[in-house]
Order: structure tokens, then sequence, then C-alpha cells
């Protein structure tokens, strides 16, 4: 259930408590008409432009709280891979909430995990050893936000990232402080175990994405499911992995601290047959 | 390997911009038009290449000039919707010898997330950086990159005078 729910982006289709899409835009169930949109006011790369106000107003309503979450996710071990780990709880929780309406604190960690799931997601790729790497050493809360101010991070298709540099800022702080306090009762509801399923299928996932890609330039068909992927339309956490030409599938075992991959992304990498054979000898074992 | 990491390496890795000022805004080299074939769209490229020390940093958004919407792939946040290749890096490597001065692209491959371009639209379809080699005076660099519509690929091209510091 876990690796179904980030395969097919399943949170899409999920309301909160207030009534609004955890994905916003991202949703079929986005509505404009109740929606506040304003230009961006913020002194950056996103200045006039799009900005979902009706969100912002939202996390802000139980911004402690969200910190206080992102803080126990991340646990006390405060590596870059803690991090991503966090992010990608917050992508999964609320596809897994059991009720129809997911609660407010679990929607807007959702939308703050998303921004950082993409981010974290590509720096994690791009270099071997990152995710051994404690968070603050790779600079702190300020060079955290230049850089994605710089580099565009910040700039969705038709809409800008909504939180403030303080709020990005303090987000930072969270993921590079950890926390081994109790969770919110929202994610005890959830229950525990589930975070390293979560953390394997977004890498599979990755790692099927790298391997199809190759097989498809190489000539040699992919399923039509498999070639929409390839094609692009992916969960917006895996963006990167299509970023870079000719990504190698072994790069997702970056994701995870050095000898720490996953078995299972161990048994895509190293199993037999091309990229659906091995994609679904996975998911007949994956939770 | 872990003294060497930052924010600033890893996302420049994944082809983000620099926060540094730029030494000098080299051309703006668009805009060089080319018709998508067959069709009443109309791209022009408008390239803005500028050079801080020896980072490249080239950016290219198209224009609709024609009477009907284009369909293109789009940048999306820090990806790029178009490949940047051939000259730039010809340019650059021809001047290479030593590993050590090779020209370390971040470049990044295409998303394919189509956007429309209306006419008389701009759209953004790319920013990609180099760090250019330990040479000076490297001279004129051809730019050009493949976009990619619903009608085929289009190619954009441009030119900048680039001066590389000694290291």
């Amino acid at each position: 259930m876990i690796a179904e729910a980030l395969i097919t982006f399943a949170a899409r289709h999920r309301l909160d408590e207030d009534g609004r899409p955890v994905a916003e835009i991202a949703s079929p169930h986005y509505d404009p008409a109740r929606t506040e949109l304003q230009r961006c006011p913020y002194p950056d790369a996103r200045l006039g432009q799009p900005m979902n106000r009706s969100a912002l107003r939202q996390m802000a309503e139980v911004w402690p709280s969200l910190l206080d979450s992102v803080r126990w996710c991340v646990g006390g071990e405060t590596t870059v891979h803690r991090a991503w780990r966090a992010a990608v709880a917050g992508l999964a929780a609320p596809a897994l909430w059991p009720e129809a309406e997911v609660p407010r604190l679990l929607s807007a960690q959702f939308k703050a995990s998303l921004g950082l799931s993409q981010v974290l997601t590509t720096l994690l790729l791009g270099e071997a050893g990152a995710a051994d790497a404690r968070l603050v050493e790779l600079g702190d809360a300020d060079a955290f936000f230049a850089q994605l101010d710089a580099g565009r991070w910040l700039l969705g298709e038709s809409q800008v990232c909504a939180g403030s540099a303080s709020m990005i800022g303090a987000l930072f702080d969270a993921l590079s402080d950890g926390a081994p306090g109790a969770p919110d009762p929202a994610w005890s509801r959830l229950g525990d175990g589930w975070f390293d399923a979560a953390t394997e299928a977004v890498a599979v996932h990755a790692a099927h994405l790298a391997l199809a890609s190759r097989q498809v330039g190489a000539g040699r068909p992919v399923r039509p499911e498999t070639a929409a992927w390839v094609g692009g339309r992916v969960p917006p956490w895996l963006r990167g992995v299509l970023g870079v030409p000719d990504r190698a599938p072994d790069a997702a075992l970056r994701l995870f601290p050095t000898g720490r991959a996953p078995v299972g992304l161990r048994a895509y990498l190293d199993g037999p047959g091309d990229a659906d054979a091995r994609w679904d000898a996975w998911r007949a074992s994956a939770t | 390997m872990r003294q060497s990491l930052s924010f600033a390496s890893l996302l420049l890795a994944a082809g983000g911009a620099s926060a540094a000022e730029p030494s000098a805004v080299l051309t703006d080299a668009g805009p060089a038009a080319e018709v998508a074939p067959a069709a009443q769209a109309q791209l022009v490229g408008h390239w803005r290449i500028v050079q801080r020390g020896r980072e490249l940093q080239v950016d290219l958004e198209v224009e609709n000039v024609g009477g009907e919407t284009a369909h293109v792939q789009v940048a999306r946040g820090p990806f790029p919707g178009a490949y940047l290749e051939g000259a730039v890096l010809d340019g650059l490597t021809r001047v290479t010898t030593a590993a050590e001065d090779r020209a370390e692209m971040s470049r990044m491959g295409p998303m394919p997330v189509w956007g429309n371009v209306e006419p008389g639209q701009r759209r953004s379809v790319g920013a990609w950086r180099y760090t250019l080699p330990g040479r000076s005076a490297l001279g004129p660099v051809a730019v050009r990159a493949t976009v990619q519509t619903m009608q085929g690929p289009v190619v954009l091209e441009g030119t900048a005078v680039v001066e590389v510091p000694r290291a």
C-alpha cells in the first residue's frame, strides 16, 4: 500500500479537513474559485508571480506543530538522508490516512515536503556520499535558501512557492535539528515501521526510471506505463531522476547512507531481466 | 569528499543558477529565429549569456512571433525543457587539454513538460551553467539549443564572446 501510494501519487486525490486538496494545484480537485492567489511579494526570483495564499494561510495555522512534526520525522540522526526520509514520509502520510479528511497538519506537511523532496532527491542523486553528511555540513539556512532562489527551485510551472524565506529557513533548521521526541497524534495513528518502506519505494522507482530510460534509449521497448514515466509523467519528487541524461540506475543507492541501501533496491539493481521484469519482481514483494 | 559538499556544489550539479553577481553580461544574442516546420507558430530565441568569473550562465527564452499557439517543452523549476548542446561544448573543449581544465558541465537534459506559448508570449525553456576551463581569451562561443515542439525539434542559435580568467 505504501509503495502504491507513492508510485501513483495517490495524495493528489485526497482532501483535507479544510476541504482543500492536499496537493493543491497538482490535484484534480483543485478549485480556483476556492483559492486566493496573489502576486508574490517576496523580494526574490518569485516576485510578482502567482502565489497560493490560501495554502499559505493554512500552513501558517499549524506552523509550530508542523516544525515539531518535521523534527520528529527526522529523529535524532540529522543527516541529509534523514532529511530526505522525513520529506518522503510527509509525501506518503496523506495517502495513508485512513479517513476521508486528512488532518490539516499532514496536509500542510505534505505541501512543505513536496518541494523539499524534489531538492533533496536531486541533491542526493548528484553526489555519492552526500547521504552520510549532516545536513548542516552543506550550509546553513541562508545558504540553502540562496541556492533554492538562485536555482529556480521556488518557481513552479504556474505558481511559485508560497513560503517566505524565514519559513523556509525555519523548515531547514527543523530538518537540521531533528528531535527524537513523541510524534503528533496524527502520526501515531498511521503507525510506525513504514518510513523505510516509503523510502525504498521512491528509490526503486528512481532506479526503474533510470534503467527504463536507458532501455528506451537503446531502442528496446518498455510497457506503456513505464514509457509514460520515462516521458516525464512522474511524481514531482522524481523529476530530478530524469533531469540528467543517461542517469545510472545505481545512482539510487546514493539516496541512502553508505552500505545501508534497502534490500529491495539491491534486488532491483542486481535482478535479472529488463526494467519491467525487475519492476514486477519488486512490486510483487513490496509492501 | 565530504569536505567539498555544499548546497552550492550539489545543486550546481542539478543545473541551478549562481547567487553570485555577474562580472559581465556578455551578450543577449537573440533573437535568432527558427520556424517550426509546417506550423503557423514561429519561435524566436532570446539568449542571455552571463559570465561570473569562471562560470558561464546561459538562459534561453522562446518568443512566439507567429499567429498560433506553439506547444513547446518549457522549463519547470530548475529543469530545462531543451537540450543545450553542440557548439558550446565544442567551443570549450577545443581549448581544453588537461583533465583539470575540462569544462565541467552542469547540463540537464530536457524535462518533458509541455507548455503553451501564445502569440506574442515569451517563456523560459532553460538555464544552464558551465565551469569554464582555466584558459584566457576563449573567444566567440556559439550557443545552440534544441527546443522540442509538438511540430518537431527547432534549433535556436546565439553567440557570445567569452573571456576566461586564468586559474
